[in-house]
Parts: C-alpha cells; structure tokens; sequence
C-alpha cells in the first residue's frame, strides 16, 4: 500500500511537470496497454463479490485481449481494494483517476462507497461501470454528463420487485430491516415506493449500523408490529446477522425474509448454513447458471471460467454468479465502446457507451446498453427469486 | 574481709563500674550494632517490599482507571453507530454529530474522542478541546497499517487510538486524548501514605502527588536523594511509563530508628547509671570514711579510747569499722595493761632498767633511781656504765654479749657493785634478760640493793658462830624430833657428852631409847605433854646407849608449828646430869 502511494505521487508529480513531458508520456503510453481499474471490496465482508467481478472482468479482457485487444492495445486490469470503506474507494478512484490510460473503473458491490466516490468520478471524468451496487443515486447521480454506467439491479426497481415477489407469496404485511447506509434509504424510496402504489405501507422499518451484533430487537420490533414477511437489505455481514435474529425466534414465530442480494457477495452461505436451513429466506438474484437467459452463451462463459478458474468443478460453483456475469458484459460493451471512440480518452469513451447500438451479452441481448438518459442496462425483466440450496448453490425459485 | 547481709561488698561498685558496666556497655554497643546490622537489610528489604506494595497498589488504582477508558475506547471502536458513521457517508451527517455532541468519557468528561478514517483523517469529534497531538505517522503505522492499539501516556497528557475493525480489517479509528488538565483527574489517587510519581517514557514527571520530589512536566531526577527509597511499578499498555511510590528513609525505617533510639538511649542510661554509681560510691566511701577519720581525730584529741565508729557503708568499710572498734577495744586493753605493768615497775622496790643493745639506758623505774639517786632524765639515754662502773660494768658487758635465751649466763642472779651518785659502792643481786623487739635485742635488768642483806647476813654469821663456839664448848645438846617425835637432830655436842653416835638415836622415839620407867608419873605427865604438844620443862629420865650404860639427861622441849599452824615437832636442849658431869658442872638435878 504504502509504495502504491508513493508511486501515485511521483505520478502526480511527473503529470504536474508541463506539457512537454505530459505529451512524451502520453506517446509512450499510447502503444502500452489501457488499464481498467477495479475498485472492489477484495478482502472484507463482501470480498466474494469482489472476487467474482474480478473474474467476470478478467474473463472479459482475456476474451477481448485473446482477439486482439482494443485499438491494438491489450487491456490490463488495476485492482484496488477498498473494503467497503467508501474512503478508502475515494482514495482508489483518486489514484485510478490520475492514471493517463486508465480508461475506465469497474465498481464492486457497495453502494455507499459508489455514492462516496461519484463527485471523484466525475472531476477526474472517469468511467465508473457498477456491475453490482444497485443504489439508484450511482446512476441518478445529477451529474452531467453521467460517468457512471451499470449493468446490475436498479434498487428503483429491485424494491418493486421484491415487493411483487411478497405480495405473490401471500405477505400483506411488510416489515423492513435495512441498513443505514445509502443503499438502505435507495431501498427504503423504492420499497415505500412501490407499496404505494399497491395502497399499502410497511409495518415497519428498523434500521441497523454496519458493525452491529445483535438485531433481534429490531426484528422483534418489526414482528410485534404484525410483519408477517421482511424485507431485508444487507450485505453478508450483518444479512447473517438478521437471518440468525430470526432463526433464533421460535419455530411458529418465524417470519419468511426476503432479502436484496447483497448477502451473497460474500460467504454467506458457509457462515449461515444452519439458520439458512430454519428460515425461510430467498433473495433477488439477476443470472444464474441454472436457469441463464442465454443457455449457449453462458455454457461457452461457464467453459471459460473453468478454463480459467480449474477448481470451480459446477456451474453452481461459480462464485456470486451475478457479479461475474454482469462484469464480463459491461467490460465487453466497454471495450466496444473505446474500440467505437478509436481512443482512450474517457470523455469520448463515455459518450460512445451512451451509443452502443447492441451487444449479445450473458444477461440479455443489450440493444443498446445504454443511452444518454439511461446508463441502467437491466430492468426487472432481467430478476429472479432464488435461495441456496443445501450445498451452498444459488437456486431460482422457479427452477423445477 | 567478711561479707555483711545486707552491705554490698565496696569492691562490688568499682567492679560494677570498672568491668561490669563498661562490659556491659560494649556488649550492648556491640549487640545493638550487630543487631542494627542485621535488622538494616531486613528493614530495608521489608520496606521495600511494603513500598513495592503500594506502588503495585497504587498501579492496581490507576491501571484500572486506564484500562477503564481504554474499555469505553474499545467499547467506542466497535459502537455500530461509530463503524456505521465511516460508510454511511451520506447519511452520518443525520446522527453522528449528535452522538458525538453528547459523547463523554464515563470518570473523564473532559476527553477528546475524535473519530478517524482509515488515514487517520479526522472525521468527527466530541466538544472537548483538552486533548494532546496525536502523530500521523504512529497513528497510520499502529493502528491502521497494523491494526494495533496504539496508546501513549506522556507529561504532555494521555492518547488512545484504537482501530474500528470491520471484517478483520481497519477501517477507521477512534482516538481519545486527555491533556495535561484531564490527567489530574486519572492520577488523583486521594491522600496515600507515600508520594507518588508518574513518569513518562522520557523520565518527565507525568503527575507527582507532592511538590517536594517532582513536578508535573518536568524531567524526574531521583539521583542526590539517597535518603529516599524508591519502588516502581510499569504501567501496563505503556512503555516505560512508571509507577515510582516514594518514601522518605526516615520513614520507611522508622521501626530500624527506634531501634537505633532506643539502643542510644539504653547506652545513655548506662552511662549514666555509671556516672550515678561513681557518685554514689564516692559520696558512700567518702562519708564512711570521714566518720573513721573524726573517730580517730578525736581519740588523738582527748586519748579517749572509749571513742568507737558507728559501722556503716559498704561491706569493707562496715568491716573496717568494725575492725577498728576492735582495735580500739585491744589498744584500750593493751593500754590498761600497760599502765598496770608500768604501775608495777613504777612500784617495785626492786630496781628495773632497760638498755638497747649499746648498753644505753631506756628506761629506768623510780626505785632503780632511788638506789642510784640520779633522776630519770639524768640517766636516759646514758651508758649503764654510769650505774655500774668498774669491774661490775665489764661483767655486764660480757653478759650482754650473749642473747642467747638459754645461755647459762642469762637470767642468772648476779652479784655485782653499783655506784650512787655519791658515788657510794652499792652491793647489788641483778638478773639480765634479753627480748628481742623488732629484730633488736634490748636488755631488761632487775636488781636489788642487797646492802641491808648483807648486814644481817653478816649479823647471823656472828651469831651462828658465837652461838656454834658457845655449843661446842657446853655439856648441853640441842635436840630435834619430826612430827612423829622421832629424833631427828642432835647439835654435834650430843656425841661429845654422851659419847654415842647420834645415829643411833636418830629416827626413834625418846621412849626407846630410855632406861625403862615408863610408867612412872613422870614419864606419863611428859607422855601426855607431848600428846598435847605442851612445852615441858627439866624432865630427867635415864638415856640407855648401845653399850648398855645408862646416862641421866634432862631435858627441855619446846613444840615448832608451821606457817599453817600445823604441828612439824619439837626443838629443845638436853644435858647430861650424871654426878660425874654434875661435878663438872656444878650445876642440874640428879636423874630420877
């Protein structure tokens, strides 16, 4: 860490240098390979999600390097780590930022280390792609232009869905457990929000700290209120934490959780295993090798990542497929973006991810990925309800 | 000496004062000093542990005290609101100024709690502005990079920083600083036995209990404080910030100074009973001393030797006392005795005079100058050669030449002349004795001025001779008979006249050697005369000699008795008063 930061600022002191060593640095740079950086929590609660977009990226630039790379260049990934700590993230997207041919940044799961770096983001003009945090304020931004592009749940419309999903099993009355984070209050607008419009309201909503211990109180709270379901936002951390709140609860006063799918960006399942199996708990997933959009495309990704990862034996092995599936496809419509721009820099980069016209991807056939008023790739066709099964796999709902 | 009950001997002070106290006192000196020896490191290590003791108790106090904010820190570093304040940026700003607002240390609301990413970026903080300077460097390098506690307690005050772990990593820190003013409050441990100082790992003074053996913020120096000890306890979590109890040494080994005291004092009082004694034993032997001295003074005075010493004081003064009572009671003896000698010489009609071995005359009694009629003064010191000249004085001499007790000279009767002043010879009977006095002979001569002996020897001499002429030349015999009234003298003229041996006669009885008629009147009246021991007067009867002749004697007889009166005999005359002798004589009657 420390000789990254020494190198950061001898970088920033040799870019502080005038034009002519900026130009000479830039010609040499231009014939090296353009970076990607990834900004991820690589080594905390939710490392496994991290993990997984590493791979889906890096899947993606072998891919794209194993055809020729971009403009004749190879893409090289950047991995910083920043834990969910949005400083840390800040302090990640100041180093990628400064980095001539850095082209673009890959985000990971946590919201609100996305909403902590976006005005960073936007004055070093930096492609961010967010191939998992679902906070609806990392896209609606209110920066223009928007740097951030995603391929990944919009909370806006996760919260409908997941309400749909309640209301379908038979729940009238919703109890919300979200964390006090800007994740949590994007779900508690778009979870209110869609109530409404079904003329309801919560029971209740209990919020929760990163870093508690204990949230049977609130989960208490929520049930003496007459919640006859939950709906939980958490990364893996603390969704264990509820689930074991619940599990702990008397069989009969158990109440079903349906959870945003933060959860399974780490060892979620490993660490919960036995109150998984007491409560009745599913969550939102996007793809999944079991049940894919796309059974051929995600055959040839799955042949890919085992090439690549020997030790996943079984597609349900992969790790958070979602993370993996939407980072191999913004990484793809990220290189057809600058291979569209003919360069590397990031505004015009920008601008071509705004008209792509279409990309046959994992998780849908993209046409277009985005425009210029919508960098959300996916909606809520692309949702599923899933929960683990006894060996650990991400099962849909709906699979027979 | 005899020891008195009740007197203590007088040797028994000077040996009290000479051997025993000063030995004593050497002893007690020494046993004190070994003692004190002894018991110093006993003492010390005792103090020392006790001193260990408070210090380690005093550690106890405020360790627990820093462990106690360390745990509210500890409790602040995992509060879900805190670790929830460093992701939800956006929303923190809804609550966690209020928190920290409100936020106080329990026991120390005066410290600084402060809120720090992942850099040490401060993010948040309470409203207390007492707090010390935390460096980055430390911060980032303990707390964030490693994910340690850092703490540090110097003079300048007190810093916690403890990280926020979330998921086994680092992701803030929470940081508590109390300065110089909140340490008064950590460190105020009340009043306690000893002093306490607290200092840094820069040996500075973090707090100091007292003024006298350091000040806060200033740099401890202990050295030049020998008479200080000095116990130290670390203070856990802070490298070389110590726990120094102090504790004057006068204090800590009061015990060991009492005992020094109380040895000083016991030498004192030694000492001074030793001092008490010589006094007491002066003023004792000084006035038992003093009442022999007036006793004697007053009997040289008055020569009364009825004067006598009350015995009292110490054995041997008691004795000595006693002793001279005695003395005095033989010298009043003696002295009686002398007086009566000196009485009897004065006396004596016999002349006593005593010469030293020179033949100087010492003394001399009244009837020795009486003989010589010089005066006493005229013959003291004067050769006895003045008293007995000539040929007496050789003789004299020779005599005293032997002082041999058992020489046959000595104490023999000599007669030798004196010489009065009138230079009258003086027939004298002088016996010599020797006695040694001293190792010197002197010579005691008792004489007698025989002058008026020698006259009636000379006058019996005469009339012996004329009475022995006028026997020798009568017809008469003088007669003696025993107690028996046997014969048992007869005067030489007995043989003459009657011509018999007078042995035959001796021994018997008048009655057997006469001629018979004892019977006759006469006979029986001269029978009964000396039955009585009657004088009797011309008793005649017939003498019958061993030749058969037969002599007609007439006889007178007178009884003897002795001084006691007792009947010894009887003396008498006898003559022959046959015709032929009556014819010579002419005179006496005719035998009957």
């Amino acid at each position: 860490m420390t000789r990254l930061t020494i190198r950061t600022f001898v970088t920033l002191m040799v870019l502080s240098w005038g034009h002519t060593s900026w130009n000479t640095a830039a010609l040499a740079e231009e014939t090296g390979p353009i970076f990607i950086g990834l900004d991820a929590d690589m080594s905390s609660g939710a490392a496994e999600g991290g993990e997984a977009i590493r791979r889906g990226g890096d899947l993606a630039i072998r891919d794209i390097n194993g055809k020729g790379g971009v403009l004749g260049r190879p893409l090289k990934m950047v991995v910083r780590d920043h834990r969910g700590n949005p400083a840390r993230g800040k302090d990640n997207i100041l180093e990628f930022a400064a980095i001539e041919q850095m082209v673009a940044v890959l985000g990971g799961i946590h919201t609100p280390v996305a909403l902590h770096e976006l005005k960073d983001i936007h004055d070093g003009k930096l492609i961010y792609l967010s191939p998992w945090a679902a906070g609806t304020p990392i896209v609606d931004n209110g920066h223009s232009p928007n740097y951030v592009f995603r391929i990944s749940v919009r909370d806006a419309l996760a919260g409908g869905f997941m309400v749909d999903q309640a209301i379908k099993s038979g729940h009238k009355k919703l109890g919300l457990l979200f964390e006090r984070t800007g994740w949590g209050r994007s779900n508690e607008r778009a979870v209110k929000t869609a109530l409404k419009k079904l003329g309801m309201e919560p029971v209740g909503l209990e919020w929760f700290n990163w870093g508690v211990v204990d949230v049977s109180a609130e989960v208490d709270r929520l049930i003496q209120r007459g919640a006859d379901a939950v709906i939980l936002v958490a990364n893996p951390r603390e969704g264990g934490i509820a689930l074991k709140a619940m599990a702990d609860r008397p069989k009969n006063k158990r109440i079903p959780i349906i959870s945003h799918w933060g959860i399974t960006g780490g060892n979620f399942f490993a660490d919960n295993r036995d109150a998984l199996a007491n409560v009745n708990f599913s969550f939102l997933q996007t793809f999944s090798f079991l049940k894919p959009p796309f059974p051929d495309r995600a055959k040839e990704f799955f042949a890919a990542y085992q090439r690549t990862f020997p030790e996943t034996m079984r597609p349900e092995n992969v790790l958070s497929p979602v993370g993996a599936a939407h980072a191999y496809d913004i990484i793809q419509i990220l290189a057809k973006a600058v291979t569209m721009a003919g360069t590397t820099d990031r505004p015009k980069v920008r601008d071509a991810l705004e008209n792509i016209k279409f990309y046959a991807g994992l998780m849908k056939d993209y046409a277009p990925p985005f425009t210029p008023t919508r960098h959300d790739a996916l909606d809520s066709g692309s949702f599923i309800m899933a929960r683990y099964d006894a060996n650990g796999a991400i099962r849909p709902l709906d699979l027979k | 000496m005899t020891p008195k009950a009740g007197h203590l001997p007088v040797s028994f002070f000077p040996y009290l004062l000479l051997r025993v106290l000063p030995v004593a006192a050497i002893i007690m000196t020494a046993i004190g000093a070994a003692g004190l020896i002894a018991t110093q490191n006993i003492a010390e290590e005792k103090a020392d542990e006790l001193l260990a003791e408070q210090s380690a108790y005093t550690r106890t106090i405020v360790q627990y005290r820093i462990d106690n904010i360390g745990a509210q820190v500890e409790n602040l570093s995992v509060n879900a609101l805190i670790v929830n304040g460093l992701i939800d940026l956006e929303g923190r700003e809804g609550y966690l100024p209020a928190f920290f607002r409100n936020l106080r240390l329990a026991g120390h609301p005066q410290a600084k709690i402060e809120l720090a990413d992942y850099k040490g970026r401060i993010l948040y903080k309470n409203g207390n502005s007492n707090g010390v300077y935390v460096p980055p460097g430390q911060l980032r390098e303990q707390v964030i990079e490693n994910g340690w506690k850092w703490s540090r307690l110097t003079a300048d005050g007190l810093a916690l920083v403890y990280p926020i772990q979330y998921a086994n990593h680092t992701e803030g820190a929470v940081i508590v600083t109390l300065g110089k003013s909140g340490l008064g409050r950590l460190f105020d441990i009340g009043t306690q036995y000893n002093e306490t100082v607290i200092v840094d790992a820069d040996g500075r003074a973090i707090t100091s209990s007292s003024s006298d053996f350091a000040s806060a913020g200033s740099v401890f120096v202990n050295s030049g404080n020998e008479n200080r000890r000095l116990a130290s306890s670390p203070l856990e979590g802070f490298t070389g910030v110590k726990i120094l109890t102090m504790q004057r040494n006068d204090v800590a080994l009061a015990g060991q100074h009492w005992l020094r005291n109380v040895l000083i004092v016991g030498i004192a009082i030694a000492l001074a009973a030793l001092g008490g004694a010589i006094a007491f034993t002066a003023f004792i032997a000084k006035r038992d001393v003093s009442r022999l001295s007036n006793v004697i003074r007053k009997i040289g005075e008055t020569k009364d030797m009825g004067q006598r010493v009350v015995p009292s004081g110490p054995a041997e003064l008691f004795v000595l006392s006693e002793d001279f009572n005695m003395m005095l009671e033989t010298l009043q003896r003696t002295t009686a005795s002398f007086d009566y000698v000196d009485s009897i010489i004065s006396n004596s009609v016999e002349g006593i005079v005593t010469i030293d071995s020179a033949g100087l005359i010492e003394t001399i009694n009244p009837a020795a100058t009486r003989t010589f009629g010089y005066s006493e003064q005229e013959t003291v010191g004067q050769n006895i050669s003045l008293l007995i000249p000539r040929d007496g004085s050789a003789a004299l001499n020779q005599l005293l030449k032997n002082t041999d007790p058992g020489a046959a000279t000595v104490n023999q009767q000599q007669t030798l002349f004196g010489q009065h002043k009138n230079s009258t010879p003086i027939p004298l009977e002088l016996t010599v004795t020797p006695m040694n006095v001293d190792g010197d002979y002197k010579f005691i001569g008792i004489f007698r001025d025989i002058t008026e002996r020698q006259k009636a020897e000379r006058a019996l001499q005469e009339s012996e001779s004329r009475y022995r002429q006028l026997s020798e030349l009568s017809s008469d015999w003088v007669w003696e008979m025993d107690e028996n009234l046997r014969f048992s003298y007869f005067s030489p003229s007995f043989e003459k006249v009657t011509g018999t041996d007078p042995s035959f006669s001796l021994g018997k009885t008048r009655q057997e050697v006469s001629a018979g008629e004892l019977s006759s009147d006469r006979w029986q009246a001269h029978l009964a005369d000396l039955a009585a021991h009657r004088e009797f007067r011309n008793f005649c009867y017939g003498f019958v000699g061993p030749d058969g002749r037969e002599l007609r004697i007439s006889i007178n007889g007178r009884p003897i008795f002795d001084d006691d009166g007792s009947f010894t005999g009887y003396r008498g005359s006898a003559s022959d008063v046959n015709p032929s002798a009556q014819g010579k004589k002419g005179t006496g009657s005719g035998p009957d």
